[in-house]
């Protein structure tokens, strides 16, 4: 929604830039265009950088700002019957994880992760996939380690020595795969990535320890009990 | 005593011998590449190169650096600014989100890289192990540091 405000209130901008400059890029507003830090006017050769658009626009005391406005749609939720669409925009993810259980020591160690999201229109792809990749790495931490301890109620998770977050050899070799699906309510076709990214990688590590160990757990993070079971054939039917 | 930061050599005063070589850097030198966030050695965000060697700076002192040859991430840029390539590579890659990390993760794969220009992606993946980033789970930044490479193998 902040992001469909900004693009409305950006489109103004342009349309306001376009207006002050047009003249001295020797043309008229609508031939104005905006590509890769520069503004161009109707030839290739009429351009100038951002930073001196911006100049020329305060050298002339016009202002470079806009006001946009967007009003999320209505939605057809029924608190009493609970029917209806709940919201809007719908981003849909996917996330899987392989993993080892080390059933001696309780230590899990996570060993590949990919991610699929619907992101509605990528806007800066290498961005969108950092968000992913970043969203793993933290669902990952809380899911296997980051926990805040306050026993009697006083703090004693303080700093990063006793507050353990992902580094990097706690997290696997990643893969994020973008699924373009463009929002027809958003102006820029994007939903969102940040929060979706960040939700489903510990419940897939959930899934995972189930699926090796058969032991549901239902609290993050996930603490598995070291067993000790040295047996005779251990080094032999290892796995 | 006397420091040699960025190939520039700085005479101390007496007065700051006893102050945090982070602190000195920042505040004395306006050198901000180098954050102090964990305080305790923990997190890696202090990390500069002393005589090529990352080290974490947030608990030592400015008289613990006579002599030292320190590099930050302000010195790894060409004079006229433009970008090692390795910090091209990091914006690149978009091995960039909140910035914190950085320069102590730039610093700290330029030294690895000046030892071994030919790493495999788990070596780059140990290199980084003592720097903490919250944003990228660290993939891109490997890819940085990966894309990198070539530019320090000399044959």
């Amino acid at each position: 929604m902040g992001g469909g405000a900004t693009a409305l209130a950006a489109r103004e901008l342009k349309k306001k830039i376009a207006e002050a400059l047009c003249e001295k890029l020797h043309c008229v507003a609508d031939q104005v265009r905006f590509k890769d830090n520069f503004v161009y006017g109707k030839l290739d050769a009429d351009r100038i950088t951002f930073a001196d658009a911006m100049r020329q626009m305060w050298a002339m005391q016009k202002f470079p700002f806009a006001l946009g406005v967007f009003k999320a749609p209505r939605v057809s939720w029924d608190e009493h019957t609970g029917q209806g669409d709940a919201y809007f925009t719908w981003v849909y993810g996917c996330q899987a994880v392989e993993l080892t259980v080390n059933k001696r020591t309780g230590k899990v160690k996570l060993l590949n992760a990919v991610a699929a999201h619907d992101v509605g229109r990528a806007v800066n792809p290498e961005m969108v996939r950092g968000q992913i990749y970043g969203g793993m790495a933290m669902s990952a931490g809380y899911g296997l380690h980051e926990e805040v301890k306050a026993p009697g109620g006083k703090m004693t998770t303080l700093n990063l020595n006793t507050y353990r977050i992902p580094r990097s050899m706690d997290l696997p070799e990643m893969k994020a795969i973008i699924v373009e699906n463009p929002d027809p309510v958003s102006p820029t076709g994007a939903k969102s990535i940040g929060e979706p990214a960040n939700e489903i990688l510990a419940p897939a590590i959930a899934n995972a320890i189930f699926n090796a160990t058969g032991v549901r757990h239902f609290s993050l993070p996930i603490k598995l009990d070291a067993q000790p079971e040295p047996t005779a054939c251990e080094e032999g039917c290892a796995k | 005593m006397k420091l040699f930061v960025n190939g520039r050599e700085i005479e101390v005063p007496v007065s700051a011998m006893q102050k945090r070589i982070v602190e000195f850097l920042r505040e004395d030198l306006d050198l901000t590449g180098a954050k102090n966030a964990c305080d305790i050695g923990a997190c890696g965000a202090c990390t500069i190169l002393v005589n090529d060697e990352p080290m974490r700076i947030c608990i030592k002192l400015v008289k613990d650096f006579a002599s030292a040859r320190i590099l930050t991430i302000e010195g790894l840029a060409a004079p006229d600014g433009t970008l090692h390539p390795l910090q091209q590579a990091f914006v690149d890659c978009g091995a960039i989100q909140c910035g914190f990390c950085t320069p102590g993760m730039v610093l700290t794969a330029h030294a690895f890289l000046l030892k071994h220009p030919r790493p495999t992606r788990d070596q780059i993946r140990q290199a980084i192990f003592k720097n903490l980033c919250r944003c990228t789970g660290y993939q891109q930044i490997i890819d940085a540091i990966e894309k990198a490479a070539p530019h320090y193998q000399r044959d």
